[in-house]
C-alpha cells in the first residue's frame, strides 16, 4: 500500500516539476557569464544597439559565450589587451562603460559629453580618445585610472580619431568641416588643422538645410607617415604627410567618397564612393594614383580585406550583400548575398586574414565569411538585438 | 608704522597673489576638464589662424583686422563673437548661420531626407515631381517615381519655391537627364573652377519630354539645374523669372554650432543667363500659376 502511495507521490512531484519548468524563463537568452582568459585575440566583441550589451564570440567555436551589459545604445567597443579592459561608448547615456575582461565585470561608467560615438585606443592601450560628436569635443579617457583626464574643445562633429604611432597626436576627422584637426595629447589641445581643399561650394539661400558630409576619418599607413582623408562633399581624397602636416596630393575620386580603408599590408587604400556606387583603389606610394575604379553598390559603409590581401569585401547595408573585389586582378569578382533583410553594418577580418565577421543588424546575427573561398560559411545567432559592429584585438577595426 | 604698513600689504597681497598663482596653475595644467562656461574660451590659436587663412583665400584683397585684436582683446576667445565681429569686414552678403547637425542614422546613410515631396499626374501622360531639395537619394527617388508611372511621356520637375543646396548634389541629379557634360558650370572669382555634370550609373528608363516649373522663389542651384536641363536635355522652363542668385558661397566652420557662408564665385552656365534670374520659355497656365506652391 505504502509503495503505491509513494509512486503516486513521485509521479505527481515529477509532473509538477515538469509543469514548472515550462513556465520558468529559458536561460538561453540571458547573459552567459564566463571568465575570459587572456590573450583576448581569439574573441569577437559585438556591441548590440538595442539590447544594451556586448556579445563575446569565441572564434574557436564560433559561438556566443557571454553577453556583458553596458549602457544604452552602445555604438563602438575597443579592447585594451594590455590592461585586459573593454570600453564601450553608450551614445544614449553619454557615457562609456569600462569592463574588466577577466572577470567580465564593470569597472567604471564614466559620463562624458554629448553623444560619445567613436573612439580609438592609443598604441599602448592605456588611453582612449572618444569623440563626443554632438558636442564638438573629444574626451581623453585613461583606461588604467578609469577616468576622463581631459576634454578637448574646438572640433566640428568629430567622427573618427586616429592616433599617431607614438601616441603623441590624435588626428580627428571632422564630419562638419573640410579639415582634419590635430590634437596634441599631452597638451590636450587642438594644435593644427589640415584642410582638404577645396571647401565645397554651396548654392542655396541661407537657412536651407542640407545633408553634409565632411571628413569621416583619417586612415594612416602602418608606419604613420601618411594619412588619407576623404572629403565627401568635395568628392576628393587628400594624401597628407602627417609628420609635416602638409597635403601632398588631392585626388578626385567618384561622387561622395565615404572614407579610406587600408589593406593590412598598407599598400593600398580602398574608398567606396556612395554618390555613384563605385569603389576606388589608391596606391599608397607616390605618385599616389587611383589604380582602379570598380563597381560597388548602394550605401557602402565598410570594407574588409582578407586572404593575404588578395580580396576585399565591400559592405552594402541597403542591398544586404558584400561586393567582392579581386585585388590582384583589380576587378569585380561577384558578391555574397547575406539576405535582403540582413542589413550588414561593419565587419572585422581575423588577424590571420582567413575569416571575416560581419554584424547583421537586421537579423540579429553575425555572418562568418571564408575569405579564401569567398563565401558565407555560417551565421552566429544569439548575439543580441541589433548588432552594430565587430571588434577583434590585433585586427584592422573600424566603425561607421 | 612702516612695518605695520608693509605687514598689512603682505597680509592682503599674499592670499591674492596665491589665488592668482593657483588660477594660472589651473588654467595651464594639462588635462583639466573645461567647464561648460569655458567651452568657447578654450578655442586654440590654430583654429583662429586657419580661419583667417580661409577667409583671405576666399575673399583675397579684403583687409581683415588682426586675429589678436578680435579674438583675444575684443572677443576674449569666443569664436562665435569672432565670427560676428568679422562680418562687417567681409562681403555684405556673408551670413553667420547655425550648423544643422545630423543624427547617427543620417550620418551612416540609414536615414535620408526625401527630395521629392509630392508626385502628381496633371494629365494622363504627364508625371509631376515636386523636388524640394537635392538630397543624397534624389536620383533614386526620381527613378522610382518614373518607373512606377509607366506611360509617362512628359516629366515635369517642379522647382517652385526650391531654394537650392549643395552644388555637387544638384549636378549628380542633373546628370540623370543630361548625361555627362564636361564644362557645364563655371565658377568665376578669385579662382576659376570648371565643374562637370558627372556620368551617372543609371539613366532614365525611357525617353521623356522634360518641363521644369519655376517661380520667383526658385533660387541658386535650383536655377542652375533648370538652366542645365534646358541647355543640355532640351527641357522647357515654364513659370516666372527666377530669384537670380547667381553666386555660390563657401562654408567656413567657425565653431561646432556656427559657420560663415562667404560669397565666393559667380556662377556661369555657358549659353544661359542667370544674372537677374532665369527667364522661362513660357508662363504657366493661369490656373496653375494661381495654385502653385
Amino acid at each position: 500500500m505504502s509503495r503505491h502511495i509513494d509512486r503516486r507521490h513521485v509521479l505527481s512531484g515529477a509532473l509538477s516539476l515538469a509543469l514548472a519548468a515550462m513556465f520558468v524563463p529559458s536561460t538561453r537568452a540571458a547573459v552567459r557569464r564566463k571568465r575570459l582568459k587572456a590573450p583576448y585575440d581569439r574573441y569577437i566583441f559585438v556591441p548590440n544597439r538595442n539590447s544594451a550589451d556586448v556579445a563575446i564570440i569565441d572564434t574557436d567555436s564560433d559561438s556566443v559565450i557571454a553577453r556583458v551589459p553596458v549602457g544604452r545604445v552602445p555604438h563602438q567597443v575597443a579592447v585594451s589587451d594590455t590592461l585586459g579592459r573593454l570600453v564601450a561608448s553608450n551614445t544614449a547615456d553619454n557615457t562609456v562603460s569600462v569592463i574588466d575582461l577577466a572577470r567580465l565585470a564593470p569597472v567604471a561608467t564614466l559620463t562624458l559629453d554629448n553623444e560619445p560615438e567613436h573612439m580609438e585606443l592609443s598604441p599602448d592601450g592605456r588611453l582612449a580618445a572618444v569623440g563626443n560628436i554632438a558636442a564638438g569635443t573629444v574626451s581623453l579617457v585613461s583606461l588604467s585610472e578609469s577616468r576622463e583626464i581631459a576634454r578637448v574643445q574646438g572640433l566640428h562633429e568629430p567622427h573618427n580619431m586616429t592616433f599617431s604611432p607614438d601616441g603623441r597626436f590624435v588626428y580627428v576627422g571632422n564630419l562638419g568641416a573640410n579639415f582634419v584637426s590635430v590634437i596634441d595629447v599631452a597638451a590636450a589641445q587642438v594644435v593644427d588643422e589640415i584642410a582638404v581643399p577645396d571647401d565645397a561650394p554651396l548654392a542655396a539661400l541661407p537657412g536651407t538645410e542640407e545633408e553634409h558630409q565632411g571628413i569621416i576619418n583619417v586612415t594612416r599607413t602602418p608606419d604613420g607617415r601618411l594619412g588619407f582623408a576623404a572629403y565627401g562633399d568635395g568628392g576628393s581624397l587628400a594624401v597628407i604627410d602627417l609628420r609635416s602636416r602638409r597635403v601632398l596630393k588631392v585626388l578626385q575620386l567618384g561622387e561622395l567618397p565615404w572614407r579610406a580603408y587600408a589593406t593590412a599590408d598598407g599598400r593600398h587604400m580602398i574608398v567606396p564612393n556612395n554618390g555613384d556606387r563605385t569603389v576606388s583603389i589608391i596606391a599608397t606610394v607616390s605618385p599616389f594614383e587611383e589604380v582602379a575604379r570598380l563597381e560597388g553598390a548602394a550605401d557602402m559603409t565598410g570594407v574588409n580585406t582578407g586572404w593575404f590581401e588578395t580580396v576585399a569585401f565591400v559592405i552594402s547595408r541597403t542591398e544586404g550583400r558584400l561586393v567582392v573585389l579581386d585585388l590582384q586582378r583589380r576587378q569585380n569578382a561577384g558578391s555574397i548575398d547575406l539576405g535582403a533583410d540582413s542589413t550588414p553594418e561593419t565587419g572585422v577580418t581575423t588577424p590571420d586574414g582567413r575569416r571575416l565577421y560581419v554584424a547583421l543588424s537586421g537579423r540579429d546575427e553575425v555572418a562568418v565569411i571564408d575569405t579564401k573561398a569567398r563565401w558565407l560559411i555560417r551565421r552566429i545567432g544569439g548575439v543580441g538585438r541589433e548588432p552594430w559592429g565587430t571588434h577583434m584585438v590585433g585586427a584592422l577595426n573600424y566603425c561607421h | 608704522m612702516a612695518g605695520a604698513f608693509v605687514a598689512s600689504i603682505l597680509l592682503i597681497g599674499w592670499p591674492l597673489e596665491m589665488g592668482i598663482a593657483a588660477g594660472f596653475a589651473c588654467a595651464s595644467h594639462p588635462g583639466t576638464l573645461d567647464t561648460p562656461s569655458d567651452r568657447t574660451a578654450s578655442q586654440t590659436p590654430a583654429h583662429v589662424k586657419r580661419l583667417w587663412e580661409r577667409l583671405q583665400r576666399i575673399q583675397p584683397g579684403r583687409p581683415l583686422p588682426s586675429p589678436q585684436a578680435i579674438w583675444l582683446r575684443q572677443c576674449r576667445r569666443d569664436m562665435d563673437c569672432v565670427a560676428r565681429a568679422l562680418l562687417p569686414h567681409l562681403d555684405s552678403r556673408t551670413r553667420l548661420v547655425p550648423v544643422m547637425h545630423p543624427d547617427t542614422d543620417t550620418i551612416r546613410l540609414v536615414k535620408n531626407r526625401p527630395s521629392i515631396v509630392d508626385v502628381s499626374r496633371p494629365a494622363s501622360s504627364v508625371l509631376r515631381l515636386s523636388i524640394v531639395r537635392f538630397g543624397r537619394t534624389a536620383e533614386r527617388e526620381v527613378l522610382a517615381a518614373l518607373t512606377a508611372a509607366p506611360g509617362t511621356r512628359v516629366l515635369e520637375l517642379d522647382l517652385r519655391g526650391q531654394q537650392g543646396g549643395r552644388l555637387r548634389n544638384m549636378l549628380r541629379l542633373a546628370g540623370l537627364f543630361t548625361g555627362a557634360v564636361p564644362d557645364a558650370v563655371i565658377l568665376a572669382g578669385a579662382r576659376r573652377t570648371v565643374l562637370a555634370v558627372p556620368a551617372r550609373p543609371q539613366r532614365l528608363p525611357w525617353p521623356v519630354r522634360l518641363r521644369v516649373l519655376v517661380d520667383r522663389r526658385t533660387a541658386s542651384s535650383a536655377e542652375i539645374f533648370a538652366a542645365l536641363l534646358r541647355r543640355h536635355a532640351g527641357a522647357r522652363i515654364l513659370g516666372e523669372r527666377t530669384f537670380g542668385k547667381d553666386w555660390v558661397a563657401r562654408p567656413v566652420a567657425v565653431s561646432h554650432d556656427w559657420r560663415l557662408l562667404v560669397p565666393a564665385e559667380r556662377v556661369i552656365v555657358p549659353g544661359e543667363s542667370l544674372a537677374g534670374g532665369l527667364e522661362p520659355d513660357a508662363p504657366l497656365p493661369a490656373m496653375e500659376a494661381r495654385t502653385g506652391r
